[in-house]
């Protein structure tokens, strides 16, 4: 009797946990969802992609999760999420890991001051000053004079590895930069600080902070299409064409198509 | 009768049920600390790979020390042992041989690998421990492109720990100290400024305030300890922060000053709610031979009731302080994260827990391993804690 | 009756007594002089106020919420609601029924309240320490361990520092409130040994449950009952001659 208990305790835990598996094959349901994971620069854009595609194929559920663009690569490479978000290139090591990718989009990296700051124009030299750390004073730069207060992501993140790259300082940030976690990190910390820099993606732009141009090109797609604004990443997709689920493939496919790149040249910069 | 014996079933039941409950906490406790010590041990006791690993870009065939890969996307292996690394391909119509010698016993990552003077031009070094040969393509983006990665030996231990510079993504530096160095400060801190603060509240509630106002004064610590920390780290940063910055003038208030702050005010409850019951529990007896001797009501909660529930306050000053070494949120979002040596109070710092939390959906390989390898440390501190809690409550039980 | 309190010098007068527990009436109308160097002794039922009613020669009452007294006590013919309650409990001392020595050592038990005096000096500390447990008879047992826990010491040992410590503050009067009860025997009877031989220099006023140990150690009783004093006289007066049937069913046993 009391083994029959146990038994019975066993039984309801194994299929409290067993539950959702067996649900997600269940054959008469037409439904299909679609899990994506990484970066958090490139989860608005997709967020934006999910909402059109509802219109597009209802049965078809997209589930985000924003976590870091290291988190996607390790995702899609590992088989927890079908698709990885990525808002910077591979790494070599990541290379090896011989996953298939899909560029998206291409984002510029907007530099950004407080409202208040008279500074509005820098050369990318002055940038990697400031956040090499050889130039502390806004009054270097025609500004107030005050310290300036560098503003970073953190390490291993997308949009920090793009900045650097893109500015030429990889890995030599000055080390009292504040650093914070997530785009909204650093244009919370800019917003609140007129001393403040701070680099976020284009897409996230809004009044509270003010974009400065880079060798006098303004932060702008246009800018970034003709090649004249140097601050640019690209939002990519990882994946393993082997695996994936066909009705992954053909969002894989709407996402480049010119549907799916009008949601992009919104606010981000279209690939074709 | 049937019923009775239906009762019994039922009790066993249910103590079965009880029994595996309680072990769960021992069962989840032993699994996190295997699964961190599994993770965060690794980088100590081996290198990332036993082989240099090789992956091309952009090159449809190749063969490399004699065996031809097509299409290949994911790494070549070639043994530390081997003579050297001899790859040919075709580029622009040419059939080219990179030929690079191994010397495994060499120090730096640099003198693993040499490569030939004709070639010095086409290498880039994107990290630590990597090289890239880039060759010329018309189309741009289309470059052929040899990816060459070496190992990582064996983290020092000492290099770990008392290394300052964390770099952990490009130049694959790994030391912590400063860090180490901020949890210790921000805890100090904490603790210097909070503890006084609580221990005052605590006798003013047990020794001083009437039974209404001390009970209200208790339930709003009470309300304190369960505010979210992630609250006190959002008050923290519109806040205290914008406030530091404009009274001592630096360029920013994200701080060690700020971190120091809010978790003085997250202790409180801990110590405060722990040293009202040890107030508390000291008997009447103490308090009335205290003023029957002439003793004023502060000279006798300050000599006699406080001494007697020293191992009480003691206790409740070490969770406080564990409190202050495992909090993450509310410190992450005020500090300012920069892994420095603060050499001033409005320098930003970065703590362990804080490292931790940013870095973890981001990194990958050893730099992750790390991280779990940071959580034994904590993981230590917090023990040697518990161990003086432990200590203290078995001399206690000598005392009475 | 009359006649003895004008013969003696009285060092505690009560008069019109009455204290309240909220609107429980605790003590009534209690009038008593208690003499200069004489042991008086407060014995009746449990429940009765003797308890109280010592608590109220010191000013202990005031601690507790809602109890309020009328009447008035004086101190040498000063009310003692006009002296300052710290400066009181120097004067007038208290030993209390369970041994309470703090959690320290034996030394700074009875250091304890010269230093809360304000008095630093070692050498007159240390002097205060010796005399005080010289005359409470615990010196040669304890003084070669000064700086060990005071709880390391019998239950009887604890009760005669607290003694010590009482009188290292040099009161005038010691109030014991059943300071033997929780006694063995042969610790009750050192302890009352003491109280005799204290009675050279101190003004003692006792609560006892214990009928003989009120007849061997006092000069006076006086005999409570339901918050009233009911006789008050010479203890071997009271013993032999009761004035009230009360009295005496109370000393031969009946009840209590």
């Amino acid at each position: 009797m009391k083994r029959l208990l146990v038994l019975i305790c066993a039984a309801a835990v194994l299929g409290l946990t067993a539950a959702p598996v067996f649900s997600g094959g269940s054959p008469e349901s037409e439904t299909y969802t679609i899990e994506v994971t990484g970066s958090t620069s490139v989860a608005p854009l997709m967020e934006q992609f999910a909402d059109a595609y509802r219109d597009v194929r209802p049965e078809v559920t997209i589930n985000i999760s924003g976590t870091g663009s290291g988190d996607g690569i390790t995702g899609a490479n590992t088989g927890v999420a079908e698709l990885g978000m990525s808002s910077r290139n591979l790494r070599s090591a990541e290379i090896g890991f011989g996953l298939d990718v899909l560029t998206v989009a291409v984002d510029a990296i907007a530099v950004v001051v407080h409202p208040d700051n008279p500074v509005s124009d820098l050369t990318v030299e002055q940038v990697r000053g400031i956040y090499t750390g050889e130039i502390t004073s806004w009054a270097e730069l025609g500004g107030d004079d005050s310290q300036i207060s560098v503003v970073s992501r953190e390490p291993g993140s997308g949009t920090r590895g793009a900045f650097e790259g893109a500015v030429g300082f990889v890995d030599e940030l000055l080390a009292g930069a504040i650093e914070f976690d997530g785009t909204g990190g650093v244009r919370a910390a800019v917003a609140g600080n007129s001393q403040a820099i701070g680099y976020i993606s284009l897409g996230s732009m809004n009044p509270e902070v003010k974009a400065v141009s880079v060798n006098g090109v303004e932060a702008k797609a246009e800018r970034v299409v003709d090649g004249s604004y140097a601050v640019a990443r690209p939002f990519l997709i990882l994946y393993r064409e082997a695996q994936i689920d066909p009705e992954t493939k053909t969002f894989l496919d709407w996402m480049v198509s010119a549907e799916g790149q009008a949601i992009v040249s919104q606010n981000y910069v279209p690939v074709q | 009768m049937r019923n009775r014996h239906r009762r019994i079933q039922i009790d066993s039941a249910v103590r079965i049920i009880f029994q595996a409950v309680s072990y769960l906490s021992v069962i989840a406790l032993i699994a996190m600390l295997g699964f961190v010590f599994y993770q965060g041990i690794r980088p100590f006791t081996a290198p990332t790979a036993d082989q240099i690993q090789i992956v091309p870009e952009h090159i449809p065939q190749l063969t490399v020390n004699g065996r031809m890969y097509e299409n290949r996307r994911s790494f070549i292996d070639i043994p530390m042992d081997a003579e050297g690394i001899t790859i040919e391909f075709e580029h622009q119509g040419e059939h080219l041989v990179v030929n690079a010698g191994i010397d495994p016993s060499g120090d730096t990552w640099e003198e693993i690998i040499t490569f030939p003077p004709e070639l010095h031009q086409y290498i880039t070094s994107p990290e630590a421990y990597m090289y890239t040969i880039i060759l010329p393509s018309a189309v741009a983006g289309l470059e052929q492109r040899i990816h060459i990665q070496i190992p990582e030996p064996r983290q020092q231990v000492s290099a770990f720990l008392l290394g300052s510079e964390w770099r952990p993504v490009y130049r694959k530096l790994y030391g912590i100290l400063p860090m180490i160095a901020a949890t210790l400060l921000t805890t100090a801190g904490a603790v210097l400024l909070g503890v006084p603060l609580a221990l005052l509240s605590s006798v003013l509630i047990a020794e001083f305030l009437g039974r209404r106002s001390a009970s209200l004064v208790r339930s709003a610590v009470d309300l304190l300890a369960g505010i979210p920390s992630v609250v006190y780290g959002f008050f923290g940063l519109m806040m205290l922060v914008p406030l530091i910055q404009r009274i001592f003038g630096s360029s920013s208030g994200s701080s060690l000053l700020a971190a120091v702050a809010v978790l003085s005010v997250m202790i409180l409850p801990t110590v405060i709610s722990i040293t009202v019951t040890s107030l508390k529990a000291v008997p009447a007896a103490y308090r009335e031979a205290s003023l029957a001797l002439g003793a004023t009501p502060l000279q006798t909660a300050w000599r006699v009731v406080f001494p007697a529930a020293r191992s009480g306050i003691t206790a409740s000053v070490i969770l406080g302080t564990a409190r202050a070494v495992g909090e993450t949120m509310a410190v992450m979002l005020v500090a300012g994260n920069s892994p420095q040596f603060p050499s001033s109070l409005t320098d930003s710092v970065r703590t362990m827990t804080a490292t931790i939390a940013l870095e973890m959906g981001y990194s990958s390989g050893r730099h992750n391993e790390l991280l779990f390898s940071i959580g034994i440390i904590l993981f230590v501190i917090i023990i040697a804690l518990n161990a003086i809690i432990m200590k203290l409550k078995t001399n206690m039980q000598e005392v009475s | 009756m009359e006649q003895i309190l004008q013969m003696t010098q009285e060092k505690i007068t009560i008069r019109d007594l009455n204290l309240f527990y909220g609107d429980f009436h605790a003590l009534k109308h209690i009038n008593m002089d208690i003499p200069n160097q004489e042991i008086t002794a407060l014995i009746g039922p449990s429940g009765c106020g003797k308890s109280t009613f010592i608590r109220v020669l010191n000013r202990m009452n005031d601690l507790i919420d809602g109890c309020s007294t009328t009447g008035a006590v004086t101190l040498d013919g000063t009310d003692i609601s006009r002296i300052d309650v710290t400066e009181l409990r120097t004067r007038v001392g208290m030993v209390f029924q369970n041994p309470n020595p703090f959690p320290m050592s034996i030394r700074h038990n009875v250091e304890y309240g010269p230093r809360m005096q304000g008095i630093r000096n070692r050498h007159r500390l240390s002097e205060i320490l010796e005399n005080s447990l010289i005359k409470a008879a615990l010196w040669d047992e304890v003084k070669d361990r000064l700086n060990k826990s005071a709880l390391s010491l019998s239950g009887g040992q604890q009760q005669r520092l607290c003694i010590a410590r009482a009188i290292a503050m040099e009161p005038e009067v010691i109030l014991m409130d059943e300071p033997t009860s929780a006694l063995d025997p042969i610790a009750t009877k050192k302890i009352e040994e003491l109280i005799r031989d204290l009675k050279q220099e101190y003004t003692i006023v006792i609560v006892t449950h214990s009928m003989s140990q009120a007849g061997r150690i006092s000069d006076r009783t006086a005999f409570f009952l339901l918050g009233e004093v009911k006789e008050y006289g010479r203890t071997a007066d009271l013993f032999e001659r009761p004035e009230h049937d009360e009295t005496q069913q109370y000393i031969q046993g009946h009840f209590g």
